[in-house]
């Protein structure tokens, strides 16, 4: 059951992602609508498929890499959706959709095996921090995305080129004032996955900060992207460079979720 | 019985000639008349618009309705037969409503892809059915044609894209800014161009047109067009810190605005985004302005590129037209016989 589940979700953002390329190249509504529904439905899959996956275990699918790379994935669709529904900006999927994609089909290479949860981790903290986390990552790498975009669109307009690309992007403004929503509330969510987990740290471990590498790596993410808030409201740093920073946060989220995971072990590295 | 178009346009005569033959809205109901009184013509619908002048009549083959026509033309205007013949071109049987359905598809216009040419068949023939100057077979041409022009318009993009210094101006507007609403447009110097895409900006809602030029009276003038604010040639430097869109047609030998002047203003500016169309010939704005971040300087040659980009894009849309135009043409072959054959 669950694996079917797995399978359809992969194959509906497959679709989706496919499809929302396919627009941005030809221009056909017809596939950026196709492509939503996948989008949609792969959405509601994912979310069957996360709570199947938590009735078999008993605890909230967010213990392990496999399980995490799920919930990222599917808290990127979450994002993405609200974004399509508020600004109606399909285009946004054929940079969103594929990175799902990649990001669901990598999990497919993780141990997906059920282990029973750790005792560090039995505690309702587990659900509340890792959503703020992972909710924050998802907000974060769909500003990532219109930062690429809104860099891409920039150029054409510099370089005062004429082609598909220009037509196709949304304007630079609508780009930036996403972006600048995405880090807002990544920031905020960010803010209180950090404050959630101290809270619980200093429950479980007795210490509500131990510069474990995912926590300093945390830190100097959450650095990032407050530059970018202060830069941005107090010296009019908007467009180029806000985009520019946005990429740059994102590499150190990425960085924290799996770069510390893999090279830098330490207190979180059951993730 | 036989369909055929005697005409001039833009293409085949110089606006002098399409003048003389033009008919005034008041006496096209006169002259749909004395064109019916013709023997030979058994309904008739006349098409003038600025870009052309075309008799559309229902009679007998042969060179019997063309020089019926013709005459028609040249005695309603007082035209001295035979002076003008080299302007007109005609239009016989199936090759008369290929062209019916070109132009009300834009494909004849000047400017192709243009919306107005729809609207102007619609007028010409209503106005004849009016007049009683048709009856059977031309009702059934004319709603043909506007079908295939409608068609043409939902199913290619030929009205896709800017064509125009002016619309490609706001095009790009759009692309940095998205919403146009509540933008605050700077007019230095008042050019035609300049003042026709303030226009377009305008009826997009952008906002507050200050206005600098060198005479005053005239900046008053545009600045109480656009609702707007004058204010000395001298002073656009500082009102740059205010405008997002900045229109600038000065006839000057020398830049107005260097690259330093501009980063200056963009510290004023708290980095909002500027775009800066330089209509000006020689150039306005030095060239390297547009390296500054968040600043997009458009001249002509730029804009026109834009445009040169779209019109290339609706001449491969004019293709798919062709083929719907063609296929149209089989689909009501049979039909239309049937009603020409009626007619004999």
């Amino acid at each position: 059951m669950y694996t079917l589940l797995f399978l359809g979700v992969l194959v509906a953002y497959l679709i989706s992602a496919v499809l929302f390329v396919a627009f941005a190249v030809g221009k056909k509504s017809l596939f950026s609508k196709v492509a939503l529904f996948a989008a949609i439905f792969g959405f509601l899959t994912q979310c069957l498929a996360l709570i199947v996956r938590w009735q078999i275990s008993g605890f909230p699918p967010m213990s392990n890499l496999y399980e995490s790379m799920a919930l990222f994935a599917w808290a990127i669709v979450m994002v993405f959706l609200i974004i399509e529904y508020r600004f109606h900006l399909s285009i946004i999927g054929a940079f969103i959709m594929p990175l799902a994609f990649l990001i669901t089909g990598y999990s497919s290479l993780l141990d997906e095996t059920v282990t029973p949860l750790m005792p560090a981790l039995q505690s309702y903290w587990l659900t509340i921090h890792v959503m703020s986390c992972f909710f924050s990552y998802a907000c974060f790498t769909c500003a990532f995305c219109l930062g690429v975009m809104y860099l891409l669109q920039e150029r054409q307009l510099k370089l005062k080129h004429t082609g598909k690309l220009l037509e196709v992007l949304p304007s630079l403004e609508v780009m930036d004032s996403i972006n600048y929503n995405m880090v807002f509330f990544g920031f905020i969510l960010l803010s209180a996955g950090i404050i959630t987990g101290s809270i619980w740290a200093t429950q479980a471990w007795g210490n509500w900060w131990s510069w474990d590498p995912k926590e300093t790596w945390s830190f100097i993410t959450w650095i990032i992207y407050a530059a970018y808030l202060h830069a941005r409201l107090n010296s009019g740093w908007r467009g180029k460079r806000a985009a520019i920073l946005s990429i740059i946060g994102f590499a150190c989220v990425i960085f924290t979720y799996l770069g510390v995971s893999y090279l830098l072990p330490g207190l979180h590295s059951y993730l | 019985m036989n369909i055929t178009i005697v005409g001039l346009n833009h293409r085949s005569a110089p606006i002098e000639v399409r003048e003389k033959f033009a008919f005034p809205e008041n006496s096209l109901e006169e002259a749909l008349v004395r064109l019916k009184t013709d023997a030979q013509i058994q309904e008739g619908v006349i098409l003038s618009t600025c870009n052309r002048v075309e008799i559309y009549a229902l009679g007998f083959p042969g060179e019997g309705i063309n020089g019926a026509v013709t005459n028609f033309l040249n005695s309603f205007h007082k035209v001295a037969s035979s002076s003008h013949e080299k302007y007109f071109y005609t239009y016989n049987g199936i090759e008369a409503i290929k062209h019916l359905f070109r132009v009300s598809s834009s494909l004849d216009s000047q400017i192709l892809g243009e919306t107005q040419i729809l609207g102007q068949i619609k007028e010409a023939y209503f106005k004849a059915m009016q007049t009683g100057a048709v009856s059977r077979v031309f009702p059934f041409v004319f709603e043909q044609a506007i079908k295939v022009g409608k068609r043409a318009r939902s199913q290619t993009h030929i009205g896709y894209g800017a064509v125009s210094i002016s619309t490609a101006a706001v095009e790009m507007a759009r692309k940095i800014f998205g919403s146009l609403s509540e933008k605050k447009i700077l007019i230095v110097g008042a050019g035609n161009i300049g003042e026709l895409t303030a226009e377009y900006l305008y009826s997009r809602g952008a906002k507050m047109v200050l206005v600098a030029n060198r005479t005053l009276n005239r900046a008053q003038q545009l600045a109480k067009k656009f609702k707007g604010q004058a204010i000395s040639f001298d002073e656009f430097p500082q009102a740059m810190l205010k405008a997002d869109i900045i229109i600038s047609s000065v006839n000057s030998p020398h830049t107005l605005l260097s690259k330093d002047m501009m980063d200056k203003i963009m510290l004023g500016r708290n980095g909002r985004p500027v775009f800066i169309i330089d209509l000006g010939l020689p150039r306005n704005i030095a060239p390297d302005v547009n390296t500054l971040d968040n600043v997009y300087v458009y001249n002509l040659d730029d804009l026109k590129k834009v445009k040169d980009a779209n019109l290339e894009d609706r001449l491969k849309e004019a293709q798919k037209i062709e083929s719907i135009i063609d296929n149209h043409l089989k689909k009501i072959a049979s039909k239309l016989q049937g009603l020409i054959n009626n007619e004999q």
